[in-house]
Parts: C-alpha cells; sequence; structure tokens
C-alpha cells in the first residue's frame, strides 16, 4: 500500500468508527428518563409570589397567611387523590424536616389542597400525619382555594378525560416547595424531584 | 487476503465489528448494575424478562390512588413491550407516565405500551413510569405486599409480588464495589 491508501484507509476507519459510537451512544440513551432533579429557585423583589389565604385546617380551625408570620412555611399544593408526585414530594417535606431536627422548629410543613371537593377536614388530618407530625393540612371552598392559588400563581385542572360526577379524576397542577420567610414572602422555590439531603442544606442555609 | 481495503465491504465489515465491539462494552458498563440490582433484588422472571425490586409506598392516610415500580430487564435478543398491568387490590392497574412542562405536572395513561429494547431496560421509579393504582381496595399498609400481573406482548403475562415500603423509608440501592 502506498501512502495515499494508507491514508484513505485511516480515515476510512476513523469514520466507521464514530459512526458507530455515534449509533451506540444514542440509540442506548434513549430510554425512559426521570424528569431532571431539583434545584433552588431564589426569588427577586420583582418576582414576589405568594400573599394572603384564608383557609381551613385538618382540624376544622380557621386559618390565615398572618397565622404563620414570624415562622417559616415549608408549603405543598398538591392533592390526596394524587398517586405519584404529591407522595412523593410531602415525603421529601417529612424526610426534610427529619433531619433538620430542632433546626426545623421556626419551619411549618403545610399542605394546601387544590382538591377541596374531595380532600375532607377527615381525609386531610390523615393524609399529612402520615408524611410529619407537625404538617398542616388546609383545605376551604372552591374560591378561597381558588384566592390562595392564585396568590402562588399555582396551576391546577382537573386531568382531561374527567366527566362530571365522575369521582376518580387526576388533577394536572404545578408542583414546588415554596419556602415562605417569617415575613410572608416566599423566599425560594424548589423543583419537584429535589433530594431532602439538599433540601435540608438550603433551609439551614435559608433560614439561618 | 480477499478483503481488500478500497472493496465496498471492508468498510461495512468495520463498521459492523466497531458496532459489536462497542456495543458490548456498553453492556459490560449496565451489566455491573444489573449484579448489583440483582444482588438485593427480589424479581420475576419469565423467558426473556425479568422484574426487578417492585415496590410501592405505603397509603397515606385513606389515599385512594396509589403506585408501583420496578426495573424492567430485557435479557432477550429480542425487543418487547409492556402493554398491560392489572391487579386485584386495586379497580385498575394503568401504565402512566408523568409529563412535566412548564412546571406543570400532567400524569397521562401510557397509550400502547412501553417498549424494551433487546438488552435494554426500563424503570419505573416516582416522578416517572409508574404503574397507577386507581380506586384501591384498601389503604396500602407497609410491610405488607401485593400481587401485580404486568402483560407482555412477547414474554406474555408476569406476576410480581410488590413489596409496600413506609413513607420516608423507601428502599436505598447500596452501590457495590465497581468490580
Amino acid at each position: 500500500m502506498n501512502r495515499r491508501q494508507i491514508l484513505i484507509f485511516s480515515a476510512g476507519i476513523v469514520a466507521c468508527v464514530t459512526v458507530a459510537w455515534a449509533l451506540v451512544f444514542f440509540v442506548k440513551d434513549r430510554r425512559a428518563k426521570i424528569p431532571s432533579q431539583g434545584s433552588v429557585i431564589m426569588l427577586t423583589a420583582a418576582a414576589q409570589i405568594g400573599g394572603s389565604f384564608r383557609l381551613t385546617d385538618h382540624t376544622g380551625k380557621r386559618a390565615s397567611d398572618t397565622d404563620f408570620l414570624g415562622r417559616y412555611m415549608l408549603l405543598y399544593f398538591g392533592y390526596t387523590f394524587c398517586p405519584d408526585v404529591c407522595p412523593a414530594e410531602l415525603q421529601t417535606m417529612g424526610r426534610t424536616m427529619d433531619r433538620l431536627a430542632a433546626k426545623g422548629e421556626k419551619i411549618v410543613p403545610v399542605f394546601i389542597s387544590v382538591d377541596p371537593q374531595r380532600d375532607t377536614l377527615a381525609v386531610l388530618k390523615d393524609y399529612v400525619a402520615a408524611f410529619h407530625p407537625r404538617m398542616i393540612g388546609l383545605t376551604g371552598s372552591a374560591a378561597e382555594i381558588a384566592a390562595a392559588t392564585k396568590a402562588y400563581k399555582v396551576y391546577y385542572r382537573k386531568a382531561p378525560g374527567a366527566m362530571a360526577g365522575d369521582k376518580d379524576y387526576l388533577m394536572d397542577h404545578t408542583s414546588f416547595i415554596y419556602l415562605v420567610g417569617p415575613d410572608g414572602k416566599v423566599v425560594a422555590l424548589f423543583r419537584g424531584g429535589t433530594k431532602a439531603e439538599v433540601l435540608a442544606k438550603e433551609l439551614i442555609r435559608l433560614t439561618r | 487476503m480477499t478483503l481488500r481495503p478500497f472493496s465496498p465491504f471492508f468498510p461495512l465489515a468495520v463498521c459492523s465489528a466497531a458496532i459489536t465491539v462497542l456495543w458490548f462494552f456498553a453492556e459490560l458498563g449496565a451489566g455491573h448494575k444489573n449484579h448489583d440490582a440483582m444482588a438485593l433484588a427480589k424479581k420475576a422472571t419469565k423467558g426473556d424478562i425479568i422484574v426487578l425490586r417492585p415496590w410501592a409506598r405505603a397509603s397515606a392516610g385513606r389515599a385512594y390512588n396509589g403506585a408501583a415500580y420496578f426495573t424492567i430487564l430485557n435479557r432477550g435478543t429480542r425487543a418487547d413491550r409492556l402493554i398491560g398491568s392489572n391487579t386485584l387490590i386495586a379497580k385498575k392497574a394503568e401504565l402512566h407516565e408523568h409529563r412535566m412542562a412548564d412546571g406543570i405536572m400532567r400524569m397521562r395513561e401510557v397509550k400502547g405500551g412501553l417498549a424494551i429494547s433487546a438488552g435494554g431496560k426500563l424503570s419505573f421509579a416516582p416522578r416517572g413510569y409508574h404503574v397507577m393504582l386507581a380506586g384501591l381496595a384498601k389503604p396500602l399498609k407497609a410491610g405488607e405486599g401485593f400481587m401485580l400481573t404486568l402483560v407482555f406482548e412477547r414474554a406474555g403475562r408476569i406476576t410480581i409480588h410488590v413489596v409496600v415500603h413506609p413513607i420516608g423509608g423507601a428502599p436505598k440501592l447500596m452501590p457495590m464495589p465497581r468490580h
């Protein structure tokens, strides 16, 4: 073989291997991917969310945002008929509170239902108790929930296919964990999927 | 030698060889993870399909819906498809996925099933694919278990025993030493 032939030959080999590698890499990677891991979103003054709400807690007592002033709220909006995401996030919140131990005393874990139709006080009480003894469940009339969710820019809606009178519907909803400061303003958001270790570290930092 | 560098077959032969070698090494890497899983897992096998570590979270209070998770391995040379699921502990068991867009979580049934390539792996995990158990007959209690049947296009029906884990205590895979 002369030099030119060797050069073409080598180039051919390199090209083949590159194509092969690309095929293997991209084809093998097309598998079920879990949505990306969580991270903290800090809010600037301009992007303020949060605000007032007037709801009822799982013991039947009236609760409003002002009741929480002076403490932090770790807040999640969801519904008890949620098969997967809500239990996962609330479980993270419960584990985070356990990890924080004494450092978490000034933080109240709160669950606000976006499904007041089915999330009655009795249902709510059993539900939050499963995640953390200090977790508070809040519900209210459709109008009260609408007001609370509007303040936090929470999207919630019955999933398509739900028919009137259906008792088994699922819901589409935004899924963030909110950290509300002692002044009632949202300090940060945590994306769904944030792990308890990460959340605990962030909370220690943010509630110092 | 009959295979000369500029004959049309030579590049083809090289490519095929390269693909095979690279795939082999990629599989080897995946093989390590499978060993970890299998060492700790409860598993069910039928034909080329292995279902590993089926688990579900205990119900919170009177939660009416639940979800089951597991990992599926296809050890065969042909792709298969998970096309359905059923169980006696809930009104229905459906294959579901989460579609997240603009921060909104939408849970939807996966119509048409889920493909698992030859030598491939399919993970069902929180916030991802899961079998939605709709209308539980009674709340799932930690420490208990229930039977769940998965229906595959080629492998047929595989019945697995799903272990219920406590809230705050989902199983953690301990990483094995890397050889």
